[in-house]
């Protein structure tokens, strides 16, 4: 029985490592594909824009509203 | 060299396990319900007003990345989402609904219509929200239900003059009541100060 502590220790320490790993690197690596999105449709980063309203057919992110105006 | 083996199994099923366990508890997996968080409920509309704040912890911050990115601290503006009608039956396209709504507690507020990919729909009636600009008698068609803001969330444009919101190619879907410049009272005592939308069921489409 004893011998398996040190595997069971190992595979405790690398789920809690990953799983908080994971949460701290996921709105960075969402946020990096949303931008990425919006720099392929041609949408000037880190200047000022002027896009048209939001429709289904131009939603690059989620829940992006259709009543505001975006710029 | 088989304690090796067991060692290098340990590490790669921990690893298996603290993904997943950290995609499902965030809300990251796909079909993933975006109302399983947040601390505000009020009849059967949810939020989290830790939303855009520091005391929003890494697993909120995470679920506001896939189902709110850009989301705005609750100051300036707070997000209720419902997925079930009155009934308590989920929202979905096959089904037309009367959404009625009175004053709000906020600066101005919309209603939007999202899938359950927390994406608008894809269809291009135009018609995906409804916003305080639009004030006017709650009519539904042409009849006048009461005072406030009505509209019919149905697949298909109904008649009269009355608002609409389009659920065609939506299937299972959400509202997302949207408060800009909420109340104070709003922050401090959601369940007192808010009278929701309400969403009542008119009719089902029974499948061929």
């Amino acid at each position: 029985m004893r011998r398996w502590l040190g595997p069971v220790a190992v595979l405790a320490l690398s789920a809690a490592l990953v799983h908080a790993m994971t949460l701290y690197l996921a709105p960075g690596v969402i946020m990096a594909r949303a931008l990425d999105v919006l720099a392929q449709r041609g949408v000037a980063l880190h200047d000022f824009t002027t896009p048209r309203r939001i429709t289904p057919q131009t939603q690059a992110v989620v829940r992006s509203s259709p009543d505001l105006y975006y710029a | 060299m088989r304690r090796a083996f067991v060692y290098l199994f340990a590490v790669a099923a921990g690893c298996g396990i603290g993904i997943g366990s950290a995609l499902a508890m965030a809300g990251l997996l796909p079909g993933a319900n975006p109302l399983a968080f947040g601390n505000v409920d009020v009849d059967g509309w949810r939020s989290d007003f830790a939303i855009g704040s520091e005391a929003a912890d890494a697993y909120t911050r995470a679920r506001v990345a896939r189902h709110g990115l850009l989301a705005l601290a609750k100051s300036e503006a707070v997000y209720f989402t419902r997925t079930t009608d009155d009934a308590g039956q989920p929202l979905r396209e096959a089904c037309t609904y009367r959404l009625t709504t009175g004053a709000m507690p906020a600066g101005w507020w919309s209603i939007t219509l999202y899938n359950a990919d927390s994406m608008l729909p894809d269809n291009d009636d135009a018609a995906l929200s409804i916003n305080a600009g639009q004030d006017m008698a709650a009519r539904i068609g042409d009849e006048i239900v009461g005072q406030g803001v009505g509209a019919t969330v149905a697949p298909r444009r109904p008649e009269g003059r009355g608002l609409w919101i389009s659920s065609r190619n939506a299937g299972r879907f959400d509202l997302t009541l949207r408060l800009y410049m909420p109340n104070d009272a709003l922050l401090t005592d959601p369940a007192d100060v808010l009278r929701p939308p309400r969403i009542e069921p008119l009719a089902c489409e029974v499948a061929a």
